[in-house]
């Protein structure tokens, strides 16, 4: 009696705990529809949504202003944290965490292997060759073992779309939306073949219909994204607002559909519809965007005529080769190269990513790999005193020297990651099954299956391409400063063709070597080699910010195309010169905007977690051959880069501004002040797009030593394609080579380019409010805690429930927007 | 054999009749418009009043023309007597549409009939002579005498099938006739028929352009934004060969899909200029129509960069220009140059800004932007042929392979990929030759040189004359004589307006021909058509106007009316009541439930959207009058589906199944399937 009783009891206290584990996950939306939309301006919405048609009286977007406006939440002051760029952008939104991918294209330094996020047609022809499974942007976060959105989702109860960050490929889709290019009508087909049929759109039309579809006959489903880029390409090649609001309209039609399909189906209730971007866009309808061309300029003799490599074809269009599909590493030989000439397929000495077209990343070879290159030529040519070989060798030896203990660090710590690699390949290679069962492919195991496989197989080749890099570095090393004789080596086999090498300090970039001087080699009076005298060298922050155009036809758009370079700087190396008070605890970021007007994005994080933020204005910041760093500290004053002081809309009074921006202020109120001025949230946005976030937890348990060095190694990776520089295109500017970007761009920190739209809206029972506008500002980290707390996956700490912790879901860093998500409380 | 040699006869006689019927019909074509009509028909009289409407830069009259339909013509503003139009100061009538009202207040039975370019005129028979002339690419004489004709139609807006017939009978004449009749006159024929093609071609691009730049003034409008759309959208698919089976309610697509392309290539066109300009170290400068557009654009040098630079390299890819800085008619230049000022950073500024010098500015050429893929040059200032021949290759390359040696795309292997690679890489790399024609532009430029108010008046005088050189067509007449032209032919049209067997009668004549649609049924009509093809258009069946049938043509456009707007709006909402006009809906339902025994089954599939998505019980109801009013099998079918679908609300499934039974005793079209079905439910 008295064990039943115990047991009644004990499971009368089960039953009550696990009410409140749920409330503590408390749970309302339980399906989601997802509208994902490339680069959607909130701002630019809005001014459409409170249009009124003349016509009908209503607003000229009238469902948005039906689901979001009136039965959703919107949230108007959403940004884009980093830059406002797709590959990044998506990236946070998909995954909730600290940017791990920085461009739409990156380049790893060791290998030159390209990352191209953007491009679909590859991943097709890869996935029919049943060699990849996902999209590259996907690959790269597995290996990073973060989850995206879709991850938490059965792989059954989800429809997924053709995106960036795409898991897995249907052929249905495409096959469908083939067929339902004849719209079941002669006339109408003839009337469509007339205004030409869009097959951009065909994926995106079918995954429409599927939705639509699905959303009634298949209330199983809980997750649903659709991801349209229509208004985006819009909008770069048209600054018309009749093609942009045509665009918009279509976009609110589809809205429409997806609103009215969700009320008629069975789970109406407890969906919500979500719409989210990316960015946003800096388009006017009286201006062009006008394009400036760094290929060109790290060509010229001035740009210290580099052999420049972009993952994008220049003139694209207007070119024969642009069709074919698996993009090469485009090369684009310099004339004007100093020591290269003709060597631009193995000796490539910059890296180009334009994409977004109002920043651009530059990777520049490693300087001092320069000079080492420039100085085994000369000692390979006959041409030369004993004297004056004597000392090149000296020189040439000394700079190995100079970075011996790195370079040997480097080469141990790679071989040894490269080893455990090796060891997980060869474990986990299995033969992957020809045929699998419906239950299979319905569940998603061909595709987890060959996925494995396909991580394999790129691990495979990753080994292969470092290992590579690995033994030139070691040949290097190897060599001998007695009795070198510089004609028995062979170039290639010490200095790694395509591989840039370590990423340049602030003192190479200030002084990067890109060839002989016209004097030639030089000796000091010590019989040494003159290295200031030898080398032509470029201050790269200079030469970037004196750039300028004749050609300047258009009110409001300067005749600079470049606004300023920011660049990570080590802690060390700047440690000392700042002062006590402005002591950071992370990697400041430097931005420069002229040799007075210069900046330092200081962070600081607290135990609690709690991060910092102070901007330190300064002029001549330089960073010497040791690597410390020298600069003076300069008064708040107006035309420093950001240009908060004099912005009308900073969001404190201007009496107090100069002592505001002398001090720390947490993230939170930076955001707050500075989210509605010109540069918006380019403080956090800068730190977000170049300081380091490492992903692996360090104290994780239970790992295996090969577990640790592959996850190194991962970590290697990362840091491997970060830029030298980050360039960012003055208003209405943009690098794009690739073609034209007349109509706008985005990839900028300016308000309009990284504003961008989240609005949502649900059933009953979701517990969303209606009619809200969220009047505080919130950043890409918010959206996806945001949407799993409103379901119940993660609690108010944003850590993940027990089902998403198995998934490989880790706590969230951004802030839950609580008038969302307090909201149903 | 003699089954051979008959049918060897019975070609040539073929052949011989053909040759017979294309050269009777092009010399119909050369009458007059009004003699090309059977006087079958009483005079109306005319009773023409003027309407004008100010709009910035541009005037708008409105004839009332007698038997109720309205003449609207757009002119523009002359502020100014220079330029090529020099004469009194009077404002040039650039385009005239015809609204056919039906003599009524009632927009929705209103008809656009035609669009005349003013501009656009009958060749004299001296320039049709030049035109046959195989591999003249002239202009050689200007029509001096107008006469008093009225002008052509660049358009009619209601274009029948006949086009495509146009088309058929035309490639069977070619390959039956033309393969026999010798090079000479082949070359000759296909030349004057190529040349007569693409000065429509032309009138249709200014037209185009007139229209647009009206659009985008303010004000209110004699024609309503959906009419000037119609109208360009049927201007644009001119250039379609399926263009003229565009349903109505497709156009404002079409227009959105043409302006966002065309402002697609304006933009790329005008950064492509640019950043090329700045690359060679010239300088750009966009030329803004009245609207702020700019669609042209000018490269300049400046005299001190031609000895600064000398020997420095250029690179003519897409200026497609001689190398300024060796040449040494530039260094000695004679021609029209400008002197402007500029700041220490290169940007232009006023005189008398502090520390501005001053440059001597050469033009070098001028592009059009619209233009597909490239911006074409239209202007050289050294050297007037290097746009003619651009323009000219890729109309060489055709007449000597089609008019002379006869080669056909299709003809063969080796010639086929020859020619798709040649087109194909000079398509893709975007070179000057072989390039889509650049008529277009020119019209835009020739437009602009008349109304442009800002540019010099010599320097307005050399581009225009310079435009003329660059004419390929001897059918073409120069600037000046175009704003003569212009101005004749608009006091003849509208004498022909009011004149009773002029305008009135030919739009009597075209509601007559219209009404045979709503006595006879589509084999009928095929008939007629037949028969107005085999009498090279001599017979045209029109039926008798009686009230009777003015009034079921009312109906009929009314419905037409009310269908499109229908079919519009079941394409686009998701739900009527929110992104729609229900009140309009209802009115349109309420016409269709009247009025639509003979809409179409695209009707019927936008009434079953429509109450599929509506939630709106009067829309719902009123669809399901519009189902039972649509005398079709489809329409039956429709209903008897909502009839069958049991999730919906009793009332409406009974009010169907009440239609339906109606439907049946009426003997309305229904399948057998489906009436024996109504039966059942009728029975029960």
């Amino acid at each position: 009696m008295t064990t039943r009783i115990v047991a009644k009891y004990f499971v009368l206290l089960t039953l009550i705990l696990t009410a409140f584990a749920e409330a503590g996950f408390g749970q309302a939306v339980k399906r989601v529809v997802l509208v994902k939309i490339d680069g959607l301006p909130a701002h630019y919405v809005d001014r459409f949504v409170q249009e009124r048609d003349p016509v009908t009286g209503r607003s000229i977007l009238p469902w948005f202003e039906e689901i979001f406006y009136k039965k959703g939440t919107r949230v108007p002051n959403f940004y884009t944290r980093g830059m406002s760029l797709s590959g990044p952008s998506w990236g946070q939104l998909d995954t909730g965490q600290r940017l791990q991918i920085k461009g739409n294209v990156e380049y790893d330094r060791f290998t030159g292997k390209a990352y191209d996020y953007l491009n679909f047609l590859p991943y097709y022809i890869n996935y029919g060759l049943n060699k990849k499974v996902d999209m590259p942007a996907t690959e790269v976060m597995d290996q990073l073992e973060i989850p995206i959105l879709a991850d938490a989702f059965d792989y059954e109860n989800r429809y997924t779309s053709q995106q960036l960050y795409q898991r897995g490929n249907n052929w249905e889709v495409l096959e469908s939306g083939f067929v339902k290019l004849y719209p079941g009508d002669t006339r109408d087909f003839v009337d469509e073949w007339t205004m030409g049929l869009n097959f951009r759109k065909i994926t995106i039309d079918q995954a429409e219909r599927d939705i639509l579809g699905k959303l009634i006959k298949r209330p199983d489903i809980d997750y649903y994204d659709y991801y349209d880029v229509s208004f985006d390409h819009v909008s770069h090649h048209n600054n018309d607002t009749a093609s942009r609001l045509n665009a918009l309209k279509d976009l609110d039609r589809l809205l429409g559909r997806f609103w009215v399909a969700i009320q008629s189906s069975s789970r109406a209730d407890e969906t919500a519809l979500v719409l989210i971007s990316d960015h946003g866009f800096n388009s006017d309808e009286n201006i062009y965007s006008q394009g400036f061309n760094l290929v060109n300029l790290l060509g010229s003799p001035a740009g210290g005529g580099h052999h420049v490599v972009t993952k994008r074809r220049l003139m694209l269009d207007y070119s024969i080769k642009g069709l074919y599909p698996l993009v090469p590493l485009i090369k684009t030989a310099s004339k004007d190269s100093f020591y290269l000439k003709g060597q631009s397929s193995e000796y490539p000495t910059a890296l180009l990513d334009f994409d977004g077209n109002e920043r651009s990343s530059i990777h520049l070879r490693d300087s001092d790999l320069n000079q080492l290159h420039i100085l085994l030529k000369e000692l390979r040519s006959r041409k030369m005193t004993p004297e004056m070989r004597k000392a090149v060798n000296e020189a040439f030896f000394d700079i190995i020297d100079e970075h011996r203990a790195e370079w040997q660090q480097t080469l141990d710590q790679l071989r040894s990651e490269l080893d455990a690699l090796n060891r997980w390949t060869i474990s986990n290679q299995k033969a992957v099954p020809e045929k699998f069962t419906p239950d299979e492919i319905a569940k998603g195991i061909d595709k987890a299956v060959r996925r494995e496989a396909a991580l394999v197989t790129g691990a495979v080749e990753t080994e292969a391409d470092f290992r590579k890099y690995a033994n030139t570095l070691k040949a290097l090393l190897d060599l001998k400063r007695e009795g070198f004789d510089a004609k028995k080596v062979k170039i290639e086999d010490v200095i790694a063709p395509g591989a840039m090498g370590d990423s340049n300090s602030l003192h190479h970039l200030q002084n990067y070597v890109v060839g002989l001087s016209r004097e030639g080699l030089v000796l000091n009076e010590k019989r040494k080699l003159d290295l200031d005298r030898s080398f032509v060298r470029v201050d790269y922050f200079d030469l970037l910010l004196q750039q300028r155009v004749r050609n300047n036809v258009q009110k409001g758009v300067s005749n600079r195309p470049i606004d300023f370079v920011a660049v990570r700087v080590p802690l060390e190396s700047v440690i000392d010169a700042v002062s006590t008070d402005h002591r950071p605890t992370e990697d400041p970021v430097f931005i420069y905007g002229g040799p007075e007007k210069q900046g330092l994005v200081l962070t600081r994080s607290h135990d609690d977690g709690t991060r910092y933020y102070k901007y330190l204005p300064v002029a001549g910041l330089r960073e010497n051959a040791d690597g410390k760093t020298s600069f003076q500290s300069k008064p708040w004053d107006t035309g420093f880069p950001l240009r908060y002081l004099e912005d009308d809309n900073f969001g404190v009074p201007v009496s107090a501004r100069a002592a505001w921006l002398g001090q720390w202020h947490t993230e939170q109120e930076w955001l707050e002040a500075i989210h509605k001025t010109e540069y918006s949230n380019a403080m956090l946005g800068l730190n977000e797009q170049l300081d380091r976030h490492p992903v692996f937890d360090a104290g994780k348990a239970n790992l295996t030593e090969d577990e640790k060095l592959i996850r190194r190694f991962r970590q290697r990776q990362r840091h491997l394609a970060e830029s030298d520089l980050l360039i960012l295109a003055n208003d209405h500017w943009n690098f794009d080579v690739r073609g034209f970007n007349p109509g706008g761009n985005h990839g900028s920190f300016f308000r309009v380019s990284t504003n961008s739209t989240f609005m949502i809206a649900g059933g009953a029972k979701t517990g969303i409010p209606r009619g809200l506008a969220v009047d505080k500002a919130y950043d890409s980290l918010s959206f996806m805690p945001t949407l799993l707390r409103l379901m119940g996956k993660i609690d108010d700490q944003k850590k993940p429930n027990d089902e998403l912790e198995r998934r490989g879901f880790r706590r969230f860093p951004g802030r839950l927007i609580t008038e969302l998500t307090n909201a149903g409380k | 054999m003699k089954r051979t040699i008959n049918i060897s006869k019975g070609r040539n006689l073929l052949r011989i009749l053909t040759v017979f019927a294309v050269s009777y019909t092009i010399f119909l074509s050369t009458l007059p418009i009004a003699a090309q009509q059977p006087l079958t028909q009483e005079p109306v009289p005319a009773n023409s009043s003027i309407d004008r409407e100010e709009n910035s830069g541009f005037r708008v009259e409105k004839v009332k023309v007698a038997g109720g339909s309205e003449l609207i013509t757009i002119l523009a503003k002359r502020r100014y007597m220079d330029g090529p139009m020099q004469g009194p100061v009077a404002d040039i009538p650039l385009v005239s549409v015809l609204r056919d009202t039906l003599g009524d207040d009632i927009p929705e039975n209103d008809r656009l009939r035609y669009v005349w370019m003013l501009t656009y005129t009958r060749a004299t028979f001296t320039q049709k002579l030049s035109a046959v002339v195989p591999f003249l690419y002239a202009r050689t004489t200007n029509k001096d005498e107008i006469g008093t004709d009225p002008p052509p139609a660049v358009i009619e807006l209601n274009a029948s099938r006949s086009n495509i017939w146009n088309q058929v009978f035309w490639a069977v004449f070619k390959r039956l006739v033309f393969d026999d009749i010798g090079v000479g006159v082949k070359a000759s024929t296909l030349q004057y028929r190529q040349n007569k093609a693409d000065y429509r071609r032309t009138g249709i691009a200014a037209a185009a352009a007139v229209l647009s730049l009206y659009q985008e003034t303010t004000g209110d409008k004699v024609l309503s934004e959906r009419e000037l759309k119609d109208i360009q959208a049927r201007l644009f698919l001119t250039e379609k060969s399926l263009g003229w089976m565009m349903q109505s309610e497709n156009l404002e697509r079409v227009y959105n899909k043409e302006t966002e392309t065309t402002r697609d290539y304006r933009g790329h066109n005008w950064e492509l200029l640019r950043q090329y300009s700045e690359a060679q170290g010239l300088y750009f400068e966009p030329l803004e129509m009245e609207d702020g557009s700019a669609r042209h654009a000018i490269v300049w040098v400046a005299a001190s960069d031609i000895q600064a630079n000398k020997g420095r390299k250029f690179e003519r890819r897409f200026l497609n220009l001689k190398n300024p800085w060796t040449d040494k008619q530039l260094a000695n230049w004679k021609g029209y140059s400008e002197v402007r000022w500029y700041d220490a950073e290169d940007r232009e500024v006023s005189p008398e800004t502090p520390n501005a010098h001053p440059k001597t500015m050469i033009p070098l050429a001028i592009y059009g932007l619209d233009h597909p893929k490239v911006p074409a040059i239209l202007v050289d200032f050294r050297d007037n042929s290097n746009p003619k021949f651009r323009e000219m290759s890729r109309r060489v390359l055709n007449d000597l392979t089609g008019n002379v040696l006869s080669l056909s795309r299709f003809g063969g292997l080796p010639f086929f990929l020859g020619r798709f690679v040649y087109d194909f890489a000079t398509g893709r790399r975007g070179a000057d030759l072989n390039q889509a024609s650049r008529l277009r532009s020119y019209a835009q430029l020739k437009l602009l040189v008349a109304l442009d108010q800002l540019l010099d008046a010599e320097f307005k005088d050399e581009i225009a004359n310079r435009v003329e050189s660059a004419t390929l067509n001897p059918l073409q007449n120069d600037a000046e004589s175009e704003a003569k032209i212009a101005r004749a032919q608009y006091e003849n049209l509208i004498a022909f307006a009011a004149d009773p067997n002029g305008l009135p009668k030919k739009v009597s004549n075209d509601r007559r021909e219209e009404m045979s649609k709503l006595k006879h049924g589509g084999k009928t009509r095929a008939l007629f058509a037949l028969g107005h093809l085999f009498s090279f258009g001599l017979y045209t069946h029109r039926e008798k106007e009686t009230p009777e049938l003015l009034a079921q043509l009312d109906v009929r456009r009314q419905l037409d009316h009310h269908e499109r707007f229908l079919r519009e709006v079941a394409y686009e909402s998701a739900d009527p009541e929110i992104d729609n006009r229900p009140d309009e809906i209802k009115r349109s339902l309420l016409y269709i439930s009247n009025n639509g025994s003979a809409a179409g089954d695209k009707t019927t599939k936008a009434l079953a959207k429509l109450f599929a998505i509506s939630k709106d019980d009067d829309i719902q109801t009123l669809c399901l009058a519009g189902l039972y009013r649509i005398n079709s099998s489809n329409a039956k079918k429709q209903l008897l589906a909502i009839y069958e679908n049991g999730r919906l609300d009793d009332r409406l499934r009974n009010l169907s199944s009440e239609y339906l039974r109606l439907a049946l005793k009426e003997g309305q079209r229904i399948s057998v399937r489906d009436a024996r079905t109504i039966s059942n439910i009728a029975a029960n």
